[in-house]
């Protein structure tokens, strides 16, 4: 399904991504770690170019996404759902419409948009908070809007880009389960960028540990997790037995 | 192009943005300056009424504008009935009067007299002509005033010009007719030009009167000119110009006539022009160095040091005061300095006087000389009339005396007693006339004596009337000097002829002298004789005394008979005439009325005392001075058809002079009146009016609507710009962050759309600030449009998680901006007309 070979990014001098590879199959999870400043969000973010790589190639399906025009690119943007870290809700319109924004903006007649947002918001448990204003919502239930509208445009494949890192550890749980509902699902490819070493080793198809730009070790959970080559790996294994 | 244009971009919207809040600007500045402009306009319409409604705008102090106001009600009672009189508004504290005359009124005469009218108004109250229409025609020199107005009323639609300071206000009959007369009175002043010359130093009054002379008529004909006028002095009418050479006049007159004070310094001692010097005067105390000038002491100004020497005017007191030759330094504070040197004075006034007196004495004297030589010519006459008499009386003395010899007794010795009576009877009446012919001679001497004396009178007056003393005190030229030589050519003549016929007198008197002598001796001895025979009878035997003495009488009758026989009587009487031939001259110089004249000029003199005369010449010069040019220049007037070049070098030619600079000048400038002027003023104030209003409606729409697109570009601008990589800390990679900062698409953006709109708004809305053109304009835009780039974040920060949820949505550039961005800017214009492009409202 996606396939990145030689992804190279640099702020400046400062080089974020080293020459990164890596596969992603169809209905995956992988989970990506590592430090922070290793490049994950870049690495993620470069996926439907909201960062522009350098160098290297990605690969969505049959699209080359590094050469694509700004307009394909715009579709193809479409088929990939993205989760902020910070949420990203459009601070003026309410949950429903948040949801139903992308919908609509795509041409989607309003009746319909706003079904497809309900059900979207349904499956996050939302449902009772259509008119509630984004700073109404607490964080926990803000991100879920943002799953929720990423959610809603039916994507093939979701980025999640520390999804729960603004949120305090109780606000956690409800994310966490949305996400490990959906990968429990097993319709969408996802590819993750989490700390949350638990969820990671529950839900992830793979992990991949990433350090300087480059992926390091990956594998499935149990392997790196248990047995880690990789110093980074290490670490995790360490926090793991704590 | 058309493919474009049917595309939806947020360039169009940005475009329509551009266009709106450009029109609407450009209307809204329009339209405040429009208001503010009638408002204004309104307010000088209050100020100066309707136009042509008023004629005289009258001003004074608050304070004295009741007194101002009866005043020129005075005026109009007495003058102009009917005419309206309207208070203004006070601006300053002080007060305005609009007066509105009569048609009848309107008139040159009324007009050129509003001077006499309403001169002296209270708290130096003044006036100012508002008649409409009217134009002014300002900077004409007072010279051409006359000229110019001629032709100016020539025009048709000129009602009449009059003299208003120093313009010429022509009123027009019609409005309509203002531009016309306008572009006519252009061309009259073009026909002509002032030709200033610029002397290389200054001169007198009097010498820049020659000089222009002289370059006014080396000009004539120069390019065909025909016309020059020289109108350097010319202050104000003909009447200044001949004040002016007057006041030239006498103030030559007074130099001549004031006490010439030449000064010999001593040896170390510097005297400079401008010094005071103090002499002693009347003062009790004398000069002393360290003392303080007292009001009796004479002080004299250094006014020239040249070859002559050094000479000064006298500037307190008068030279008959000065009583010794030493000389102080004055120093400022009234302070007596050192002594510098000596004196000489010489006082030209009593020189004047004295020789008018002289003239005047000796004059008399000759006039009673000439009296005196008329009479001594008659008398010299009657001297020869009785001495023919004499000569018959004696003669028939003679027979007497013979018959009374023969009558004589032979025996006796008795005479016939008939005879003897008959010869002393004609003896005394002889004796008698000699007598009388005596005196009468004696006073040919006298007059004669006389005569010398006033010839030598004729000759020292001459000797003083031709010194060059009494020339120089009077001056070259002038009244008393022209009497003074006259007097002295004609006091010449007289000397010369009655020289000579004084000569023929001294030889009558030489030559009747010894003949009178003898008939008097003659006339002793026979009334000696006579009274001898009356007495005691006349016994004349021969032999006796009284025979001898008879005898001795008879001889010395035919002496004397026979000397007068003798006397050259024709030649006598031929000089007699031409003696009294008065044809010498004195018939043609009226003497009596020559005396008088000078006994005029002389009490006519001024009686000044030098530092008068000195006051007077400085008053002079500064009437003079402010009269005229600084005393540089020359202003010839002339035909515009001369060139400059041309004249330039004839007028060098003419003075003499390389460093002289001529400049042409326009003889006048028309100046549209003040209502003209004002709304002039109004339409400046509202175009600026108008400038401000687009610049603040400039600063807003940048601060509202366009820091929010240049914000969004600034955060998208780095996926546009080219990404270059240079080594870290190397010029090049400086070189290469600053142009990409500098060059930057939202820098030229904001750059680029600030120029234009403000520039565009300006243009449209017609506002104008002073010195700046429409390119300086839209380079101010540039500029501001770069200062709001700087702060566009922070003035319009873009929420960038709302922008990046919209691209991760796969929106595009234009449903961010519309759904996202400017929804939640700054409320302004792009917001409002985003309203009608949103989707999600």
């Amino acid at each position: 399904m996606l396939k990145i070979t030689g992804l190279t990014k640099s702020y400046g001098h400062k080089r974020a991504l080293n020459g990164v590879e890596l596969k992603v199959k169809k209905a995956e999870t992988v989970v990506i770690m590592g430090p922070s400043g290793c490049g994950k969000s870049t690495l993620i973010r470069c996926i439907n170019r909201l960062t522009e790589p350098d160098g290297g190639s990605i690969c969505l399906g049959d699209e080359e996404i590094t050469t694509l025009s700004f307009p394909r690119l715009l579709k193809i943007r479409q088929k990939i759902g993205f989760v902020f870290q910070h949420f990203n809700l459009i601070e003026r319109l309410s949950t429903l419409d948040n949801v139903a924004f992308a919908l609509r903006l795509h041409g989607t007649k309003p009746e319909e948009a706003n079904w497809r947002a309900e059900v979207a918001l349904s499956q996050v448990g939302l449902r009772h908070k259509l008119t509630d204003k984004p700073r109404e919502l607490s964080g926990g239930e803000q991100q879920r809007v943002g799953i929720a509208r990423a959610l809603a445009l039916g994507p093939e494949i979701m980025l999640w880009d520390e999804p729960t890192a603004s949120l305090d550890p109780i606000l956690v749980g409800e994310v966490i389960d949305v996400m490990e509902e959906l990968v429990c699902e097993g319709k969408t490819t996802m590819v993750i960028v989490t700390h949350e070493l638990f969820f990671a080793r529950r839900a992830a198809d793979r992990i991949v540990f990433m350090d300087r730009g480059k992926v390091v070790e990956e594998g499935p959970p149990e392997q790196v997790l248990e047995t880690p080559v990789s110093e980074i790996g290490k670490k995790y294994h360490s926090l793991l037995r704590r | 192009m058309l493919t474009w244009l049917k595309k939806d971009t947020f360039i169009k919207d940005i475009l329509f943005l551009l266009l709106v809040s450009i029109a609407g600007s450009a209307i809204f500045a329009i339209g405040f300056a429009l208001a503010t402009d009638k408002y204004f306009a309104q307010a000088v319409t209050g100020i100066m009424g309707d136009f042509g409604e008023y004629d005289l705008l009258f001003q004074t102090k608050e304070e004295l504008k009741g007194a101002m106001v009866r005043q020129i009600r005075e005026v109009i009672a007495e003058h102009f009935p009917g005419a309206k009189l309207k208070a203004g508004i006070s601006i300053i504290g002080k007060a305005s009067y609009f007066l509105s005359l009569p048609p009848q009124y309107k008139t040159k005469t009324v007009y050129e007299s509003l001077a006499s009218y309403f001169n002296n108004l209270p708290g130096n109250g003044g006036y100012s002509v508002m008649t409409e229409p009217r134009v002014n025609i300002t900077s004409v020199p007072s010279g051409i005033f006359n000229k110019l107005s001629q032709e100016i009323e020539g025009i048709p639609g000129v009602k009449f010009t009059f003299h208003d300071g120093d313009s010429i206000g022509v009123i027009i009959n019609d409005i309509h007719a203002s531009r016309t007369v306008t572009s006519q009175i252009n061309q009259v002043l073009r026909r002509y030009q002032i030709l200033e010359v610029r002397l290389s130093s200054r001169h007198k009054p009097e010498e820049l009167i020659s000089m222009g002379k002289k370059v006014s008529q080396s000009l004539l004909g120069i390019n065909g000119t025909r016309y020059v006028q020289d109108i350097t002095l010319a202050s104000g009418s003909d009447d200044s110009q001949y004040l002016m050479n007057t006041l030239l006049e006498f103030k030559r007159f007074l130099l001549a006539y004031t006490s010439q004070v030449k000064i010999v310094p001593d040896f170390g001692s510097s005297v400079e022009i401008g010094d005071l010097l103090v002499l002693n005067g009347q003062n009790t105390t004398k000069i002393k160095t360290g003392g303080i000038l007292q009001p009796l002491e004479v002080v004299v100004k250094v006014n020239a040091k040249d070859g002559a020497g050094i000479q000064g005017m006298i500037i307190q007191g008068d030279a008959g005061f000065v009583v010794d030759n030493r000389a102080f330094k004055l120093l400022p504070g009234d302070k007596v300095g050192a002594e510098v040197g000596t004196i000489e004075v010489a006082n030209r006034k009593n020189q004047l006087v004295y020789a008018m007196d002289q003239g005047v004495k000796l004059l008399t004297k000759i006039n009673s000389a000439i009296s005196d030589f008329n009479k001594s010519t008659g008398g010299a006459g009657m001297t020869v009339h009785g001495i023919e008499k004499s000569y018959q009386k004696l003669a028939e003395v003679r027979g007497a005396l013979a018959a009374v010899s023969s009558s004589v007794n032979s025996l006796s010795g008795k005479a016939n007693r008939e005879n003897l009576a008959r010869m002393v009877a004609l003896v005394n009446g002889a004796g008698n006339d000699l007598d009388y012919l005596s005196k009468t001679f004696g006073r040919v001497q006298i007059l004669e004596n006389r005569f010398n004396q006033a010839l030598e009178g004729l000759q020292s007056t001459q000797f003083v009337m031709g010194s060059s003393l009494l020339q120089n005190a009077v001056g070259q030229t002038g009244g008393i000097a022209d009497k003074m030589q006259l007097l002295n050519s004609q006091l010449g003549v007289v000397e010369s002829a009655v020289r000579g016929r004084v000569k023929h007198l001294d030889d009558f008197v030489n030559r009747f002298n010894p003949l009178v002598a003898v008939l008097l001796s003659w006339r002793n001895k026979a009334r000696e004789f006579a009274i001898q025979a009356d007495n005691f009878g006349a016994v004349f035997t021969p032999g006796t005394k009284n025979y001898r003495d008879l005898m001795r009488l008879i001889s010395s009758t035919d002496q004397v008979i026979a000397k007068i026989t003798a006397f050259d009587m024709v030649t006598v009487r031929t000089g007699l005439n031409a003696i009294s031939n008065h044809m010498f001259g004195s018939d043609k110089i009226d003497l009596s009325s020559l005396i008088s004249e000078l006994e005029k000029a002389k009490d006519s003199l001024p009686k000044l005392m030098d530092e008068e005369i000195g006051h007077s010449v400085n008053l002079i010069d500064r009437y003079a001075g402010g009269s005229s040019m600084p005393g540089e220049q020359l202003q010839i007037f002339t035909s515009s058809r001369l060139e400059q070049s041309s004249a330039e070098g004839v007028i060098r030619n003419t003075l003499g002079s390389d460093q002289a600079m001529v400049y042409s000048l326009p003889v006048g400038t028309v100046q549209p009146d003040i209502r003209g002027e004002l709304f002039k003023i109004l339409a400046e104030v509202r175009s600026t009016i108008a400038a401000l209003v687009i610049m603040i409606l400039w600063v807003l729409t940048f601060i509202l609507d366009q820091s929010l697109i240049i914000s969004m570009l600034k955060m998208t601008q780095e996926s546009i710009l080219p990404q270059r990589h240079f080594k870290e800390g190397s010029w090049r990679e400086r070189v290469y962050r600053i142009l990409m900062k500098v060059l930057a698409p939202a820098n030229c953006y904001a750059a680029l759309t600030g120029g234009v709109w403000l520039s565009l708004a300006f243009l449209l809305a017609g506002a104008r600030v002073p010195y700046l053109n429409f390119w300086a304009i839209a380079v101010i835009g540039g500029i501001l449009g770069m200062i709001i780039s700087l702060i566009a974040e922070k003035i319009n920060p873009i929420c960038k998680d709302e922008v990046l949820a919209g691209l991760s949505l796969g929106l595009p550039f234009k449903t961010i901006m519309r759904e996202i961005v400017v929804p939640a800017g700054r409320p302004g214009i792009l917001q409002f007309l985003n309203r009608w492009r949103m989707v999600m409202k």
